[in-house]
């Protein structure tokens, strides 16, 4: 689209019709980013370098491996909001303070 | 001829008060970090240069066939004229058949994009036109910790702009010298900076 303000020009048919092209696009993208990092990882024989106006740096995450159970013996739980059990009780016709925020959630339709 | 190195011209510009104190002869404070860092540096650089390699250090393939290996060694000293003043200092590692140094960093306070900045690897770059290239190695303080936080690699090209500001950087150090202003980072002529090299002996407390 060349000229965003063209969006208000549509219909919702082609609203919809261009969001699912362009959720194809941004996969597309995404897919190519991956593919990208992946290359330049396998090409980096340091752990950081200066290419062009960029600063490439490999960093690391730790993705713990470990039950809930492991975790309070290492004493590393915390209690947090139970939002499940709010929703129950709001429901019921507690008196919660909240806010209701809307948004649109866009699936495709499966035709059997 | 007076002689300035990289820790000369950053005093000059960040705490002009030390270079007082250091004219005036007053020691530092003995000081666990330096010989930390004295013992990484020489692990380190005794494994780039393939002296005696180090399991721990066995993901870095980088090699440097010049290397410190005593105190002010020579063949990694460098300096270089400018105007009334020698620049000098020295390298951790040398490769000049590959156009590159190494400078070994230990403990938290150094990370790539403060190396990127630093006026020491600007100033090294103007030291010899024929590097292209720095190599930089962060590690743990302790090499105890280096199993479990692995020390790591970096490189960065060189470039003309890094030594024009290298140039700029020591021209303007040399200006606060020449100025005599040395008193400049006082407050009420009292030195109140808590991270001060010279800590209890600084004369300014």
């Amino acid at each position: 689209m060349k000229d965003p303000a063209d969006i208000l020009k549509l219909s919702k048919e082609q609203l919809v019709e261009l969001y699912a092209n362009t959720l194809h696009e941004q996969e597309d993208v995404e897919s190519t980013i991956k593919v990208i990092k992946d290359e330049l990882t396998s090409r980096m024989d340091t752990n950081g370098e200066v290419i062009g106006d960029y600063s490439i740096t490999k960093a690391k995450r730790i993705n713990w491996k470990i039950t809930f159970d492991e975790a309070k013996e290492l004493g590393a739980v915390k209690p947090a909001i139970d939002t499940a059990v709010l929703k129950k009780l709001y429901d019921k016709g507690i008196e919660i303070a909240h806010e209701i925020t809307e948004y649109l959630l866009i699936k495709a339709v499966k035709h059997d | 001829m007076i002689k300035l190195s990289y820790s000369s011209l950053e005093m000059l510009h960040s705490h002009p008060h030390t270079w007082l104190l250091k004219q005036m002869g007053i020691p530092q404070p003995e000081n666990d970090f330096f010989e930390e860092g004295k013992i990484c540096h020489r692990i380190i650089q005794d494994h780039v240069a393939r002296i005696k390699t180090d399991d721990r250090l066995k993901h870095i393939l980088i090699q440097f066939p010049v290397v410190e290996v005593e105190d002010f060694d020579k063949k990694c000293y460098f300096e270089f004229p400018m105007g009334d003043y020698l620049i000098r200092g020295y390298y951790d590692g040398l490769d000049i058949e590959n156009g590159r140094f190494l400078e070994i960093k230990s403990g938290s306070s150094w990370s790539f994009s403060k190396y990127q900045k630093s006026f020491q690897r600007k100033l090294y770059a103007l030291s010899n036109l024929a590097f292209k290239e720095a190599y930089l190695i962060l590690c743990a303080r302790s090499p105890q910790e280096w199993t479990k936080d692995l020390p790591k690699t970096f490189k960065l090209p060189l470039t003309d702009q890094d030594r024009e500001e290298a140039k700029q950087w020591v021209l303007d150090g040399i200006k606060i010298l020449e100025s005599g202003d040395l008193k400049a980072d006082l407050v009420d002529g009292k030195c109140v900076d808590r991270f001060c090299f010279w800590g209890a002996n600084c004369s300014f407390k």
